[in-house]
């Protein structure tokens, strides 16, 4: 019998707003093992979470910490009982180097109270050799990988000797690669008995890392099971309460009269020092979602913002619907039909301060149905929040609710609200389901699909390619800024094929990638 | 956020305001403790003497004449996020347009001679106030220091025009000529001094209010003030609406410090900036850029000036002490405001480690 750790007793959080975000939960973890929660967006993880870590407070229940009952008043306490948190979004300083993110806060001093930096660079390599947790501390943070940083954010909760780790999503930002990396490093601190607690919406990766897997919905435990006891569809059964599709092909339709819709050609984006997009050109048409693949930062995101108005380009020609758009203001190219749903959701898709109903309609505040002769139609307004919140099952107390205090997945599901709301015959739809549950996610990809039946072209963006792969009619893929391939037979591609593509190990000739113009 | 928390935030809003002015009159009190011979009975003199003569209660309504104009001037900028200094230099230098009206166009009617002044100084504002906003909206410029330089211009400029232009050829002093009896803005009531002026800032006060919160722009302003990225990915564009509320503040501006001059001036006297430009912008700030809070303010301010200023009459306390209730209070607020915002990056800090 393994020893007990940590225990959670009876815990229920209610939020000064009179959200029960947990209520009655147990949960026991054990020294040295994988501990994995899952639960849809708003289910309550990330609180919990908190919870252990000190920063929030439960209102009911306790924690027992190796057999004692204990009250975190703040992280500090928690890191001092050796508990450590990954939150999903990086907390780290970009324009400083690793190692001042690793001791800050906790420097090592000399006599004289001054920092000593030689010191703190030999203890985080010592540590960093320690725990095969390879990265030159000597680096900026804003050099690194989003893999990299992960570690970082990894080695600082080690330095401070945490033997509990909370890994929230850790792998929503990683691609495929780093993420093996990540958990065979995570398998390694598991064997020197470290205890991590790991949360992801990628449900092959907790069947695959676990030891155990606990399933909360609406803040209740659904119980806790042994990795092998269940299954992937149980799993996913478990967590949204009912079954889930297991293709997107059905969903399609035919879509008869094939028009152009969206046009991009020759492409250009250019610092001094060298070209970020490079002769890009592709064309896509109605009734069609052309996928891009790629190891995120080749230039993926740069070019959506050019087609969407808000990022540069240096030249080349884009044309929606036949009509030449790149010059149009943002506004005129949404009148023309086209969605974007930004891949910065708290920077870019929402006002976090705002409340949800200013925020589901700012893509469309002058439209006719939600304004009268002079003023906004209050009532209009609400009832269009409100028939979103029911259609995308918006988690949230009400209208009024600040889009900040929702869930991460919840405040995606605003964005892709709103961004539908306009029936667009254009939609760049980049991570859409980035940090959202199974349920919600496959819920956007059907209206994606929805979309696409509708005659409307999609562009897809997305890191997770089994995303890419079955949403797709055909895909570019994109490595250093350019096209690396077209393919348009997806039965035929295996996804080997494609990482070499998206490594830049294999390029298609030039006759090859015209046919993404359909030429 | 629910509507409860709504609320609740909004209740928390009131409380620290509430401490702000309980703390600024405990240093006040003290203050007098130490100057005045009879501290306790003065600072009730100055807590509750404007409401012992209907013509003391006026006086607390003109004053805040003005004040609601500027201080919805810098609101409506504030609110969209943009922290313009303007509004006092506008203010100044608006004042010599009506000045112009009243004493050098005669326009033989007491509706007409008004209305012309403070249409013409309102508009002249508005075309003021685009230069920063200009400079902002095209080039970025920060318009902190941009705002601030203009104040000192349009005081030279200010200056220049009332010597070489305005200046009175009967008394000594720098001011310009009599205003014209037929500018001068009627009374509201017999027995005050109160005029049409402070009906024209209640009516001002409802317009920013429908503006700011049923319109179009009042929403792209309220969008852009809370983040200007995601104001320009919806289509808001920033460039026009800049401008736009830029006007609409220098407007504000302008009618206010006409209808200050047109209600309560015989002659333009000021050859310095006024103080209405900046208390303007310490109420918009106690009022957090919200029409009904920042009403409320604007009489509290107004209140305690004319309440210290009954005080110094009576009493050898002189009505600077009201400068210690003001500043105290922009010290406490603006600190509001600075844990605000700490407050505010906190919270999104949190939604950030929400995922
Ligand atoms: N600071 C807060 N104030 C009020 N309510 C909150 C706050 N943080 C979270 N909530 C609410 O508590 C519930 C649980 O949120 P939590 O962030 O724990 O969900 P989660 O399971 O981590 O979801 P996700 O997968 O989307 O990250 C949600 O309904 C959310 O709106
Ligand atoms: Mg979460």
């Amino acid at each position: 019998m393994k020893e007990t750790i940590l225990e959670l007793r009876n815990i229920t959080k209610v939020y000064h707003n009179g959200v029960v975000a947990n209520r009655d939960i147990s949960i026991s973890f054990e020294k040295g093992e994988i501990h994995s929660i899952v639960g849809e967006n708003g289910a309550g993880k990330s609180t919990l979470m908190k919870i252990i870590y000190g920063i929030e407070s439960p209102s009911e229940g306790e924690i027992i910490h190796k057999g004692e009952k204990v009250k975190f008043r703040g992280s500090m306490e928690a890191i001092h009982a050796g508990i450590g948190m990954v939150h999903q979004h990086f907390m780290l300083i970009p324009t400083m180097s690793v190692v001042e993110n690793i001791i800050v806060g906790d420097e090592p001093s000399n006599i004289r109270g001054i920092v000593d930096y030689k010191e703190a660079v030999k203890r985080t390599r010592e540590l960093s050799e320690h725990y095969h947790l390879d990265v030159d501390v000597l680096s900026k943070i804003e050099d690194l990988s989003a893999g990299e940083k992960q570690k970082v954010e990894i080695l600082k909760t080690l330095y401070r000797n945490a033997e509990i780790i909370i890994l929230d999503e850790p792998t929503s930002v990683l691609t495929p690669q780093e993420t093996e990396t990540l958990f065979e490093e995570l398998f390694k601190l598991k064997e020197m008995g470290h205890t991590i607690i790991f949360i992801s919406h990628k449900l092959n990766e907790v069947k695959r890392i676990s030891d155990r897997i606990t399933v909360i919905r609406s803040g209740e435990c659904k119980g806790t099971f042994e990795n092998d006891e269940v299954d992937l569809l149980q799993l996913a059964e478990l967590i949204v309460g009912r079954k889930l599709l297991s293709s997107y092909s059905e969903l399609k339709k035919d879509v008869d009269d094939k028009k152009e819709i969206l046009r991009v050609e020759k492409l250009y984006l250019s610092n001094k020092e060298k070209n970020i997009l490079e002769n890009i050109s592709f064309s896509i048409r109605s009734g069609e979602i052309l996928g891009i693949a790629g190891v995120q930062g080749n230039g993926q995101s740069e070019l959506v913002r050019a087609i969407a108005g808000i990022g540069p380009m240096s030249s080349g020609e884009i044309s929606l619907s036949g009509q030449r758009i790149e010059k149009l203001s943002v506004k005129k190219r949404r009148e023309l039909g086209l969605s974007y749903i930004p891949e910065d959701r708290l920077g870019v898709g929402v006002a976090t301060t705002a409340p949800l109903c200013d925020n589901i309609i700012s893509s469309y505040y002058d439209r006719a149905d939600i304004n009268g002769h002079f003023f906004m139609d209050r009532r209009k307004i609400s009832e269009t929040a409100n028939n979103l919140i029911s259609k995308f099952t918006i988690r949230t107390n009400s209208i009024y609710t600040a889009v900040g205090d929702l869930s991460g997945g919840n405040m995606q599901k605003v964005v892709v609200a709103r961004e539908s709301n306009t029936d667009p015959i254009c939609m760049l739809a980049e991570q859409p389901t980035q940090g959202i549950d199974i349920g919600s996610s496959e819920y956007i990809r059907t209206q994606l699909i929805e979309m696409r039946n509708r005659g409307a072209a999609v562009l897809l963006i997305s890191a997770d390619l089994e995303e890419v792969l079955s949403l797709s009619d055909r895909v570019i893929v994109m490595y250093n800024g350019m096209i690396s391939a077209h393919l348009s037979n997806l039965d035929k591609i295996s996804t080997n094929d494609l990482g070499l593509y998206m490594l830049g190990i294999r390029k298609q000739t030039s006759d090859e990638l015209k046919e993404a113009l359909y030429e | 956020m629910s509507k409860v928390k709504i609320n609740e935030e909004r209740m928390f809003g009131v409380i620290k305001t509430l401490v702000a002015l309980l703390i600024a009159l405990g240093i006040t009190f003290v203050v007098l403790c130490l100057t005045a011979e009879d501290p306790l009975s003065s600072f009730i003199i100055m807590l509750t003497g404007p409401l012992t003569k209907l013509r003391y209660f006026s006086n607390v309504l003109e004053t805040m004449t003005p004040l609601v104009f500027t201080a919805l001037a810098c609101a409506v900028l504030f609110r969209a996020g943009i922290f313009n200094l303007g509004v006092e230099g506008i203010f100044f230098i608006c004042g010599l347009v009506t000045t112009y009206v009243a004493t050098k166009i005669s326009i033989d009617n007491n509706i007409l001679h008004p209305f012309v002044a403070i249409a013409l100084s309102g508009i002249m504002g508005g075309l003021l106030m685009l230069i920063p906003g200009w400079l902002k909206a095209k080039f970025d410029t920060n318009i902190v220091v941009s705002t601030l330089m203009l104040n000192s211009i349009y005081l030279g400029i200010g200056l220049y025009i009332l010597k070489e232009r305005l200046i009175a050829s009967d008394i000594s002093t720098t001011a310009s000529e009599l205003f014209m009896e037929s500018s001068k803005l009627p009374y509201l009531f017999s027995g005050t001094r109160l005029t049409v002026g402070f009906f024209l800032a209640l009516v001002a006060a409802v317009l920013v209010y429908i503006m700011m919160n049923k319109t179009r722009l009042g929403y792209k302003i309220r969008i852009s003030g809370q983040n200007a990225e995601f104001a320009k990915y919806s289509g808001i564009a920033a460039f026009s609406l800049i401008l736009l509320i830029h006007f609409i503040s220098g407007f504000l501006a302008g009618i206010g410090s006409s209808v200050e001059l047109l209600s309560f001036y015989d002659r333009f006297t000021w050859t310095k900036i006024s103080t209405h430009g900046s208390t303007g912008m310490l109420i918009a700030m106690m009022g957090n850029n919200r029409v009904v809070p920042v009403m409320i303010a604007a009489f509290g301010i107004s209140y305690l000036k004319i309440g210290a200023e009954i005080m110094s009459r009576s009493t050898v306390v002189p009505v600077e002490i009201t400068s210690i209730v003001e500043a105290t209070l922009v010290l406490l607020i603006s600190s509001q405001y600075f844990l605000r915002h700490i407050r505010e990056k906190r919270l999104l800090k949190e939604g950030i480690a929400n995922g």
